[in-house]
């Protein structure tokens, strides 16, 4: 998994201000993240392509004025946040459908995958559903967007290590109540 | 409880979220649309720049065939206005009087500078207070506007902006000109920053004629007879004749304004088809210079192999002269070649063929390896897509059909749509991307690559110094 920006990025940036073949550079290193993130944030593939497009519109016009702080990723997840925010206050009974089971979008089982370990992971990801919003946003933000503690600081505008510090408390938390269940 | 979570319990959160990504078609129409885009604001500048250009070229043959002494006058004409760039000079070259500050929900914009000479207004705002958590709130497309006394709205003709780290915006408005003898006029920027939480915001424009101080001169640089300003490569893989041709330069009070043309003469290239990269002035003691581009002074004639730059410097203590170096050069190379491919009887959207086609092009090869069948931006639109690699000096490559089969929608056979190129990524493939309303995919086509962009990793300078120094 990559957490961190490659070497080049920075220069590639610089150049994506002024020239598009940068900037489809750009958008094939982030396309797949922007769209998980929108997609486990919407619950919903069309919704996902829809904000997808309106993040990679936006950075797009907005690179030129995007200055250089070594965090493109979260610049563009910023955006992405935003987008998403827009949408559900847009669309506000999407927002507040419950989130049930038959909403959530599902994980990719595999056939050798034993039932302990499926259920496993089914609880998790209740778990997971069942953080408020702000937690949640963590969770998406390290694991589905694949984004740095310090990205995720840029995201949030938190301090890095209180993001580190909320992160593994949360995460303490998740495997603490998914072995309760287990025993 | 603050500990670091364990690789595997990290591992098992990720497969959580494990759905697949997003479909390739849409990924690949996105992209597609991104960067025809992203040209598209290029061309829109560009097109300003070179309309601009143009306009003055026309005066300058004029004043050619008026009088031979109109030469020397030409020296005469442009001007450099510090902070805007180079205007025509004459009476009908206004100023704004003084800046005008506007006060309004917490931001405080500037018109910092302004002038307008017979070609357009120019107008430089710079805005503060502007949270920075808006700063991607790009929700209002309305433009601004500049207003004259009787009503009449001049058009906008493009702006950039610009920001600096401290969190102040500067944003330049091009206008048509105010008509001759005008000498007030309203900006209405119905939101700022595209920014529809900030709207309405209106300031009152007074100029006057310009008067002698305001407007920079121009002072013609002999020709360069230094060796070192010549392309330093002489490899047959060099493009033939690179050069930096300085022309002018601009003292300001905290700076310089250096102009000039790249020039080549390679048979291979046309006029509009070579842009330096990677340009770099440093300065005797190896200390790097501050520069920025600007519209340039001349314009770019389509017969001649030139491409006009001018650089604001920075500052002024340096050790001299300066070099300036240019490190790569990117340029497009036209090519006619084709190649068949067939389709079948009928073709399906997302079907892929793994050609392995090798097209030479000027010495290079294009070896197609993939080609695809992809919807456009609306489900009528179709077209290919065209996966490429070549050796590590191309950039990227453009394939068309050569009679692309158009099938009428109810309108008599009109076509229409676009598509776009695309970069080289990571594993040096690159890819071509094009779909038509109303395209016929199926059957034998005859594809031809219509250019391919080479970059030529070769190092030019040429030095400079102040005149006088």
């Amino acid at each position: 998994m990559q957490l961190t920006q490659t070497k080049d990025e920075p220069a590639l940036v610089r150049t994506a201000q002024t020239d598009a073949q940068a900037f489809g550079a750009l958008y094939d290193r982030y396309v797949q993240r922007v769209y998980r993130y929108c997609y486990y944030r919407t619950n919903s593939p069309p919704d996902a392509e829809d904000l997808t497009a309106q993040i990679f519109l936006a950075a797009l016009e907005g690179l030129p004025r995007y200055r250089q702080d070594g965090h493109f990723a979260g610049w563009l997840f910023s955006i992405a946040r935003k987008k998403v925010a827009d949408f559900h206050r847009r669309a506000p009974h999407i927002a507040h459908v419950p989130l049930d089971e038959a909403a959530l979008p599902p994980i990719q089982t595999d056939l050798a995958m034993d039932v302990e370990t499926s259920q496993r992971r089914e609880r998790l990801r209740c778990l997971i559903q069942a953080l408020a919003e702000e937690e949640r946003e963590f969770i998406h933000l390290r694991y589905v967007a694949e984004l740095s503690f310090a990205e995720i600081a840029k995201v949030l505008r938190k301090n890095e290590e209180a993001v580190k510090k909320t992160l593994y408390r949360l995460i303490a938390r998740l495997k603490s109540k998914l072995e309760a269940d287990h025993e | 409880m603050n500990e670091h979570p364990s690789p595997e319990f990290e591992k098992e959160i990720r497969e959580t979220f494990s759905a697949s990504g997003a479909d390739p078609a849409f990924v690949h129409n996105l992209r597609a649309t991104l960067l025809e885009r992203s040209k598209m604001k290029k061309q829109t500048r560009s097109f300003y720049r070179l309309a601009w250009g143009l306009a003055i070229a026309v005066l300058l043959i004029g004043l050619l065939a008026v009088s031979p002494r109109a030469v020397e006058a030409l020296k005469q004409l442009l001007g450099y206005v510090p902070g805007l760039g180079y205007m025509v000079q004459g009476n009908s070259l206004r100023i704004l009087a003084a800046p005008v500050t506007l006060e309004k929900d917490g931001l405080k914009l500037t018109i910092a500078k302004g002038a307008t000479d017979a070609e357009r207004t120019i107008l430089l705002a710079h805005l503060e207070g502007y949270p920075a958590d808006h700063e991607n709130e790009l929700n209002c497309v309305t433009l601004p506007r500049l207003v004259l006394p009787d009503g009449t709205t001049l058009k906008d003709m493009g702006h950039e902006s610009a920001s600096t780290p401290a969190g102040s915006y500067y944003e330049r408005y091009v206008f048509e000109a105010m008509p001759a003898g005008q000498l007030e006029a309203m900006l209405e920027i119905p939101c700022i920053m595209s920014d529809s939480g900030f709207t309405d915001f209106a300031l009152q424009l007074n100029f006057e004629v310009a008067e002698e101080g305001q407007v920079m001169p121009l002072i013609e640089l002999p020709l360069s007879t230094d060796p070192a300003a010549d392309t330093a490569s002489s490899a047959p893989s060099a493009l033939e004749g690179f050069s930096i041709l300085l022309a002018n330069e601009t003292p300001l009070s905290d700076g310089y304004v250096l102009s000039g043309s790249y020039a080549w003469t390679d048979p291979r290239f046309d006029a509009f088809s070579v842009h330096p990269r990677d340009v770099k002035i440093i300065d005797a003691n190896g200390q790097e210079v501050i520069f920025e581009p600007l519209a340039p002074d001349s314009f770019m004639d389509p017969a001649v192999k030139k491409l006009p730059f001018a650089y604001q410097i920075t500052g002024k203590d340096y050790a001299y002269p300066l070099t300036i170096t240019v490190n790569s050069i990117a340029a497009d190379l036209p090519s006619g070649t084709t190649f068949q491919f067939d389709a079948g009887t009928d073709p399906q959207v997302g079907q892929v063929w793994e050609v392995d086609i090798d097209v030479p092009v000027d010495g290079h090869i294009i070896h197609v390896q993939t080609i695809k069948l992809a919807a456009g931006a609306t489900p009528t639109q179709l077209g290919y897509t065209f996966s490429m690699t070549s050796d590590p000096s191309v950039l990227g490559a453009r394939i068309d059909d050569i009679d692309p089969a158009i099938t009428g929608s109810g309108s008599g056979g009109g076509g229409g749509g676009g598509g776009g190129g695309g970069g080289k990524a990571s594993n040096n493939v690159f890819e071509c991307s094009w779909a038509f309303e109303g395209y016929s995919p199926a059957g034998l086509k005859t594809f031809v690559v219509s250019n391919i962009t080479i970059m030529f990793n070769e190092t030019s300078q040429a030095t400079w110094q102040p005149s006088g120094q």
